[in-house]
């Protein structure tokens, strides 16, 4: 059984979209934040702040069925 | 072999018309650097407390630092320091271009102007030939006319230029001082200090070279760094994009301000004005300050509709904050349109967008109505409020009148129900960050020496995971959203580190977005200065120099009372990333006045007055 979740990429991260089927993807139950992180080809520096249902998930957060995860790019230069 | 110092003072007498230069004691030069820091000691030691900001005593102070003489990435600006209008007491602003280099190269580290002029007049200085002109035929410009006009007198397009607009001759508390026509002394109303002495423009070129200490080491460190710099803000999107690159982001984290500070998200409105789609709308191009590999200005060209048709400057993420969602405006080109506007008219960008806010609140509650307004409606997203109040407050004219003294005075003279809703602190109107997302800006809002700012910390992007400062022991890790643990002396240690870039007179954005670390900093001064110093004393000449405005703050009244923050900061979100969370303000508080060495009455110690050899 396969798990589906919907994705939101912000800003620059909206790049790595090309793997999204209708803004979700589909991944294999037990995966964490990081492993959703790897398979959109997302660089380690930039998994910094993910929120998972709206609340911040840790890199090893796992996702479940109908999870909504949203990439934050890293905030610099906030002037 | 020098140390990056020309050790001199340009003094202007504008009551007497007279100018001198008068010596810098290396050892002030060694404990407050330069910037900001040095302008406040300055400012501590000749003006008394309380004074009328707009009174001949105070003094508008213009700043540089070691990093002015040389062609370091972020080194073209310079702090100007004064009493502000709005707040009473400490000011600085800084601003870039290419002016800080041309102060520094006309031969000195520090310009005061003091006294007031009879008539209008413009300072003209090109290294030793100092001069008071007249500038009667450009009273009434606004400020890029005033800075085309100056540059067409004197037939010198080397001049860099900060010039006013009406709304700084008009004595408006959130005028500011515009800088080429592309950079801005923005906060705290420095530009009507400037109106209040009748000076109308400082135009600057300089032509030396200031003698460093180790000049092959900082030229190799700074063809490294700029290498560096470009290729990560490249990487990260801050070259191509600038500050709205941040917008959805900060968004998501309920720390962009929508509905004056009354509404919880907006990701379609922030997704509209950030990156790329603003990038595209407005055709925004870098628009770098002298030797910037980051440009974060924006250049930008609208041509459809006419209505709201701009070419030059574009709007950064402070305005479409302040000027979009925060007024429920989601369209770029409104918000380049009302910044152009307020750019030539000369008023803060940041203040003018909280005061529509304010208004369109108020008209919402009923508190003011078409009567009042000369018929405009401000309902949210109502552009057509945004451009008429620009124009009325910097005019100082109908309805826009009753804001001439800032956002907190109109309002307190509507009654205390109405006082209430204002953000702010110390008269300052709060920036676009959100303390209830990033706590630890909290307690900086709080004490900041010039009233509710964020660049007196940096520490929002710190808890937002864009830069750390691992010599400092702040890694990723170090705070976690909402949790008290560690906030405070965030907001104290980069209160300190973002003073110092104030004294050193660097672009923060070399080290926050640019990833340019301080131990970088740290070397690159050694070899202008070679005096040596490691990140601890560096450190502590910064705390010096915040201390210097704290103790100023103090002279004017300020003090543990006062360090609060508005209303609306204890409301929670209903939904979003900090939907029901409360700021722990007085716990926060409490940590960072231990952190700093604060009494419980906001204080600073004897003993850390001590420390500091103050």
């Amino acid at each position: 059984m396969k798990t589906r979740i919907n994705i939101v990429l912000l800003s620059r991260f909206s790049v790595l979209a090309e793997k999204l089927h209708d803004g979700s993807l589909e991944v294999v139950p037990g995966s964490t934040v990081q492993d959703v992180a790897a398979m959109l080809g997302m660089e380690e520096k930039d998994l910094r702040i993910v929120l998972v249902d709206g609340r911040q998930a840790q890199k090893d957060t796992v996702v479940v069925d109908g999870s909504t995860v949203v990439f934050v790019p890293p905030v610099a230069g906030g002037g | 072999m020098g140390n990056g110092y020309w050790q001199k003072c340009l003094r202007v007498d504008l009551s007497s018309a007279k100018v001198y230069v008068e010596d810098i004691a290396e050892t002030d030069l060694k404990r407050f650097i330069g910037g900001a820091a040095l302008g406040a000691e300055y400012l501590r030691r000749e003006v008394g407390s309380k004074i009328d900001p707009f009174s001949s005593e105070n003094r508008l102070i213009v700043a540089t630092g070691p990093f002015q003489s040389t062609s370091f990435p972020g080194g073209a600006k310079f702090s100007m320091v004064s009493i502000s209008p709005l707040t009473g007491t400490f000011a600085d602003s800084a601003a870039g271009a290419s002016f800080g280099l041309g102060v520094k190269q006309a031969g000195y580290d520090v310009i005061i102007i003091q006294g007031k002029s009879e008539k209008p007049v413009y300072l003209h200085i090109v290294d030793d030939d100092v001069e008071i002109r007249d500038a009667s035929n450009f009273w009434g410009l606004d400020s890029f006319e005033t800075a085309d006009s100056v540059r067409a007198h004197c037939d010198d397009p080397s001049l860099s230029i900060a010039s006013i607009g009406p709304a700084g001759e008009n004595l408006v508390a959130i005028a500011c001082v515009v800088i080429d026509k592309h950079s801005f002394v923005g906060r705290c109303g420095l530009g009507c200090v400037m109106g209040s002495k009748n000076l109308k423009a400082i135009a600057v070129h300089g032509t030396k070279a200031v003698p460093l200490h180790n000049s092959q080491l900082v030229k190799e460190l700074t063809k490294k760094h700029r290498k560096e710099i470009a290729t990560t803000v490249k990487e990260n999107g801050f070259r191509d994009h600038g500050t709205p690159s941040i917008c959805e982001s900060v968004e998501a984290l309920g720390d962009m301000p929508i509905k004056y500070w009354e509404g919880d998200t907006w990701p379609e409105g922030a997704k509209k004005l950030g990156a790329p789609n603003s990038t595209e709308e407005l055709q925004a191009k870098p628009y770098p300050c002298k030797h910037c590999p980051v440009g974060c200005h924006r250049k930008i060209e609208v041509t459809e509709p006419a209505k709201y048709a701009v070419k030059g400057v574009g709007p950064e993420y402070e305005t479409l904050g302040m000027m979009g969602t925060n007024l429920l405006i989601d369209d770029p080109k409104i918000v380049a349109k009302g910044n152009d506007m307020a750019n030539r008219m000369g008023v803060d960008t940041i203040s003018i967008g909280a005061m529509v806010g304010f208004c369109m609140e108020c008209w919402e509650k009923g508190w003011i109505t078409a009567k009042d307004t000369d018929g405009v409606a401000y309902t949210w997203g109502n552009p057509d409020a945004l451009f008429s109040l620009i124009e009325q407050v910097s005019h100082k004219r109908d309805f826009g009148a009753r804001f001439a003294k800032g956002t907190l005075a109109a309002a307190q003279a509507m009654g205390p129900e109405v006082a209430d809703i204002v953000v702010h602190v110390k008269g300052l109107d709060f920036p676009a960050h959100d303390a209830r997302a990033c706590n630890s800006l909290a307690p900086t809002y709080a004490t900041s020496p010039r009233g509710a700012c964020h660049f007196r910390g940096g520490c929002e992007d710190i808890e937002m995971g864009g830069f750390f400062i691992p010599e400092l022991g702040i890694n990723e890790g170090y705070t976690r959203f909402f949790e008290r643990e560690n906030q405070g002396p965030l907001a104290s240690t980069s209160m300190d580190f973002f003073g110092l870039l104030n004294s050193l007179v660097l672009c923060d954005f070399m080290v926050d977005g640019g990833d340019l670390s301080f131990s970088n900093v740290c070397d690159v001064f050694n070899a202008i200065t070679g005096w040596n110093c490691d990140i601890t004393d560096l450190m502590l000449a910064a705390e010096r120099g915040t201390t210097v405005m704290r103790m100023i703050n103090i002279r004017d009244g300020y003090d543990g009372s006062t360090d609060k923050l508005p209303k609306k900061m204890f409301i929670s979100a209903k939904e979003g990333f900090r939907a029901g969370k409360v700021i722990p303000f007085k716990e926060l508080l409490h940590d960072f006045y231990e952190a700093r060495g604060w009494g419980a009455d906001g204080i600073p110690s004897q003993k850390t007055l001590e420390r500091l050899g103050l």
